[in-house]
């Protein structure tokens, strides 16, 4: 049993919230872009999240408890696109505008984004307050005896 | 009292929770990492109920106890207490975790964690009390 396996736990989700973080403002840096480089307008992107079981580099080989094959870190698999219809705002003298004078917008919401946002912000806080429980639970158990 | 070395078997007893605590930390570390992860499900020992039922099974102790609660004596074998695993699985296959719940076990498993190293350290301060004849 590894009595830091916490901390790589949710290391991994401090890296999964911030890979999240990361897109989230690719999409709100992006909201306005007409032009990306597959062509067309830029489309919202998305991560996607799966729960791994914990790979451990000193007991891959050896022993592992039972209770130890149920813990599971965070991993970001994949960051997707999200495939919805753009969004279309009339104006003709825009020189991305279609034949009909509407001019393709991405799809990404504001709203959709801040809310994720501030969600992404307290699931890393969260992570951070298991670490910090953590360290101040090893810290006491080096008091034994004390 | 059954002695086993220097402590008696509440000192094994004592090291096999805080085992116990730290793998449930792991859990709850698991869970608030994966609080974001579709059809995650939330996860947790529930070894304190398994713990109370080892230690009733030895009802047949010769010590009065004045409340069924209060731990014996001579308890149980530390290695007999194994908790299982149990997965909160929602109806809808959602994600089950509740992170105001698990931030709250979190807290309640650090606190019982350094309530336990405290009941360690009083063992191994009346131990050395005993060695320096009660002088200090």
């Amino acid at each position: 049993m590894n009595l830091l396996s916490g901390l790589e736990i949710n290391a991994s989700g401090l890296t999964a919230q911030r890979i999240r973080m990361n897109v989230i403002s690719s999409n709100l840096a992006n909201i306005n872009s007409t032009r990306s480089s597959r062509g067309g307008p830029y489309r919202r992107k998305d991560v996607i999240f799966a729960a791994l079981p914990l790979a451990d580099s000193f007991t891959a080989g050896g022993r592992v408890s039972p209770f130890e094959k149920m813990l599971n870190e965070v991993r970001v698999v994949s960051v997707v696109e999200d495939s919805s219809d753009p969004r279309l705002v009339y104006d003709p003298h825009h020189p991305d505008a279609d034949s009909s004078g509407y001019v393709s917008y991405p799809n990404i919401n504001l709203i959709e984004e801040m809310t994720n946002m501030i969600s992404s912000t307290r699931s890393y806080e969260a992570n951070i307050t298991a670490i910090n429980a953590l360290k101040s639970m090893a810290l006491k158990a080096l008091e034994i005896g004390r | 009292m059954q002695f086993n070395g220097l402590f008696d078997n509440n000192i094994f007893l004592l090291e096999r929770m805080l085992d116990l605590k730290s793998l449930r930390h792991d859990l709850i570390a698991s869970n608030i990492a994966n609080v974001d992860t579709p059809h995650y499900f939330s996860k947790d020992l529930d070894f304190d109920r398994k713990l109370l039922s080892s230690l009733e099974e030895k009802e047949e102790i010769e010590i009065r106890r004045t409340h069924y609660r209060h731990l014996s004596i001579d308890s149980a074998p530390p290695g007999h207490i194994n908790p299982k695993i149990i997965s909160q699985i929602s109806e809808d296959g959602l994600n089950s975790v509740d992170i105001d719940r698990e931030m709250t076990k979190l807290a309640e498993n650090q606190l019982m964690y350094n309530s336990l190293i405290k009941m360690i350290s009083w063992k191994f301060n009346e131990m050395k009390a005993a060695i320096s004849e009660g002088r200090r």
